[in-house]
């Protein structure tokens, strides 16, 4: 069979297909729109030029959650890797019950954003929930964890580690499996202790992983929503409203959708400068 | 050979897919037979049971009006079914009919999408507007036309434990703010004799409608308006709001009466179920819930007045989008049947709801139901001096900004004035 030169191309049409009408066009119509004044109920639409874009930087609310978003990324990113890298290196082993406790560091991961939310309000509440109940019988008077303007971002934090250590977790577990175990033999051999082997032979190896753990994250931090949406909506006083919860308000509480496109770019630029330096460095690394 | 057939199957078969693809983003609606009308209806209705009994009656309606098919889709309640809204009116795929808040009356009449409903009113004879209570009827009004007409109604009042009233001595329900300040105090006093930690009363707290809507009625009460008379400039910012803020500030702060409601959830009945507060401003709408829970113990009273007397009417509209004379008109039977005597009092009579229509309020059977539940009663006697927000069309937006002057003012970031002043002066470019 005769090979045609525009066979090839044929194959790739589902591909291109999918691509250019769910992620290429859809970024291009969110330029367009963000130069744009609509608010898709009335239907009305007219050109704004830049103004969304002037507009925004005057906004104290984008700042504020430019703010809110690297206090979240800072308090999710780091801690969510270096939890998940200790747990995967302790329950390393074959043993069967740390299967059990892989199984169950896992868990979290299978539940919907959404769902845990719910159940986290439940544990955080006030009044009746279990952890302040908890709290109260080893004597710490009640913490009001959602309520509070100054604890409501951390226990979104919390909620948000819970759920994506269990992930992270299995990663560096793939990582850590690919680690030839001769390594740590003849680390063992020149008398490393846990801590050397784990400085000298894991981290070193496990630095490709690492740093795919890193963006990953990085990414997923920047684009959480549905916790902050079921839990917080934002609040209280604005304190846990991030990025992508502030365009979904400016898009449809204040159905500013060429202000909302326009946050939306920023957000955009930060995750491909994120992802640009990753693969910078990995272009470096291979 | 056979190698070969497989292979040239699968290349077959990415065509079929590719076409598939592409085709179907071009496919347009089909419609089923040409003699039924087919009329979809979206509705965020949440409890089950209230779902089931909206099916059960469009049965009835498509029974007696065998040409129309209504094809019910649940969006979810109000904001989270916000976006499909939008998106579905952005791309033209709108449904016929929508159940929603009249406050979005305005900003969708707009769009020139919404089939204004006074054009059927003024034509038909068969219906007589004067069976609508009035400032129902009004809350569906933009720019002088009824676009949108009512579904089901409520109003606030009081919610109150029995059993912690009579176990305080209380033996009247509170009149005026002066009297619930008291009553809330007394309620606590009694707790904490008791050792126990509930308070009098629950005030809501967060940024949604819920607090605005609470609020509001205490704007009017202390003699204030939402907006200025002529609706273009807020109103909530003067004394009466000043005061409204301040009532609720003492309640929580001064007196250690009453205590927030966790964040955006000041509708939900579990602390007052609990036994965590005595009192608590709520809708009609949980007397089913309620009397599950305990059929003697839950009563209800009209809000206390100050100056005046208000409740703030809620409820939802429907909305009727344009799209074919057959089905527009078909719509306006759907209507009619919801705004009917028949379906009214028996909506009212299972979910709590109050009816729209005067007929159905006066009926025999449905003032028999409220002689049996004086629970509901309470909440049709305040539609009396109950209130609609404003018919504007960036309502919703002000209200954003008002609830977030209320948070920080009972966060106590900014005094009462500062705050309202501040979402006053946000708010006055939208008018």
């Amino acid at each position: 069979m005769r090979r045609k030169s525009y066979e090839p191309f044929l194959y790739l049409t589902p591909g291109v297909f999918f691509l250019a009408f769910f992620i290429v066009l859809p970024v291009l119509f969110l330029l367009v729109l963000s130069f744009f004044r609509w608010d898709m109920l009335s239907g009305a639409i007219s050109f704004a030029g830049l103004e969304n874009y002037s507009e925004m930087f005057k906004d104290p609310a984008l700042y504020n959650a430019l703010k809110n978003t690297v206090l979240y990324v800072a308090g999710v990113v780091p801690a969510g890797m270096a939890i998940a890298l200790f747990i995967a290196v302790q329950l390393k082993g074959k043993l069967r019950t740390y299967s059990i406790y892989r199984t169950s560091i896992f868990m979290p991961v299978i539940v919907s954003l959404a769902a845990s939310g719910v159940i986290w309000l439940w544990i955080y509440d006030y009044r009746s929930g279990i952890l302040n109940h908890l709290l109260s019988r080893i004597g710490i008077s009640q913490i009001n964890w959602l309520g509070n303007p100054d604890t409501a971002l951390i226990s979104v934090i919390i909620v948000t580690l819970w759920q994506r250590i269990g992930y992270n977790m299995v990663i560096f577990f793939a990582g850590l499996q690919v680690i030839p175990e001769q390594l740590y033999e003849a680390a063992m051999i020149d008398g490393a202790k846990a801590s050397g082997q784990f400085r000298y032979v894991t981290w070193p190896n496990l630095l490709p992983t690492t740093s795919f753990v890193l963006v990953i994250n990085l990414i997923f931090a920047f684009r959480d929503f549905d916790q902050i949406y079921v839990m917080t909506r934002g609040g209280p006083m604005s304190r846990t409203t991030t990025l992508v919860y502030h365009i979904y308000e400016t898009a449809f509480a204040e159905f500013n959708i060429g202000m909302a496109a326009a946050v939306t770019m920023i957000l955009f630029l930060i995750v491909m400068a994120v992802t640009y330096l990753y693969l910078n460095y990995m272009g470096e690394k291979a | 050979m056979s190698f070969n057939k497989v292979h040239s199957g699968f290349k077959v078969f990415i065509l079929f897919l590719t076409a598939l693809t592409i085709s179907s983003c071009a496919e347009r609606e089909r419609y089923a037979d040409d003699e039924i009308t087919e009329l979809r209806f979206w509705h965020g209705i949440e409890s089950p049971e209230n779902n089931l009994l909206l099916e059960e009656k469009i049965k009835t309606f498509e029974e007696r009006n065998p040409h129309i098919n209504i094809i019910l889709e649940n969006i979810g309640a109000q904001d989270s079914a916000m976006p499909s809204i939008m998106t579905a009116l952005s791309a033209d795929r709108q449904p016929e009919l929508l159940w929603f808040a009249p406050v979005y009356t305005g900003r969708m009449a707009e769009s020139g999408k919404l089939y204004p409903a006074e054009k059927f009113i003024e034509n038909d004879t068969e219906f007589n507007p004067e069976d609508i209570y009035e400032g129902i009827l009004e809350s569906g009004r933009y720019d002088g036309r009824i676009y949108t007409v009512p579904f089901e109604t409520n109003c606030l009042a009081f919610y109150y434990n029995k059993e912690h009233f009579s176990e305080a001595g209380i033996e009247r329900y509170p009149q005026s703010w002066k009297e619930l300040r008291q009553t809330a105090r007394k309620l606590t006093r009694h707790f904490r004799e008791k050792g126990e930690d509930s308070f009098g009363m629950l005030i809501p707290l967060g940024t949604q409608e819920w607090t605005v809507w609470t609020w509001q009625n205490f704007l009017w009460q202390a003699g204030g308006e939402f907006l200025s008379d002529n609706m273009k400039e807020p109103g909530f910012n003067g004394r009466p709001g000043v005061e409204a803020l301040k009532f609720w500030k003492k309640l929580v702060y001064e007196d250690e009466s009453a205590v927030f409601s966790e964040r955006n959830a000041g509708y939900k009945i579990e602390p007052f179920i609990a036994g965590k507060v005595s009192m608590m401003i709520n809708g009609p709408w949980n007397y089913p819930e309620l009397k599950e829970q305990d059929e003697i113990n839950y009563g209800s009273f009209p809000l206390p007045e100050n100056e005046k007397k208000a409740t703030n009417i809620g409820g939802e509209n429907l909305f009727i989008f344009r799209s074919t004379p057959e089905k527009e008109e078909a719509s306006w039977e759907f209507a009619k049947f919801i705004m009917s005597e028949e379906f009214q009092a028996e909506w009212a009579m299972n979910t709590g709801y109050l009816p729209v229509n005067r007929k159905a309020a006066e009926s025999e059977k449905y003032r028999r139901f409220l002689e049996e539940n004086p629970f509901i009663k309470t909440f049709v006697y305040s539609m009396e001096f109950g209130k609609s927000r404003p018919p504007v069309k960036e309502y919703s937006r002000i209200s954003e900004r008002l609830g977030r002057a209320l948070e920080n003012a009972l966060y106590r970031r900014k005094t009462p004035e500062e705050a309202l002043n501040q979402a006053a002066e946000d708010s006055e470019d939208l008018l």
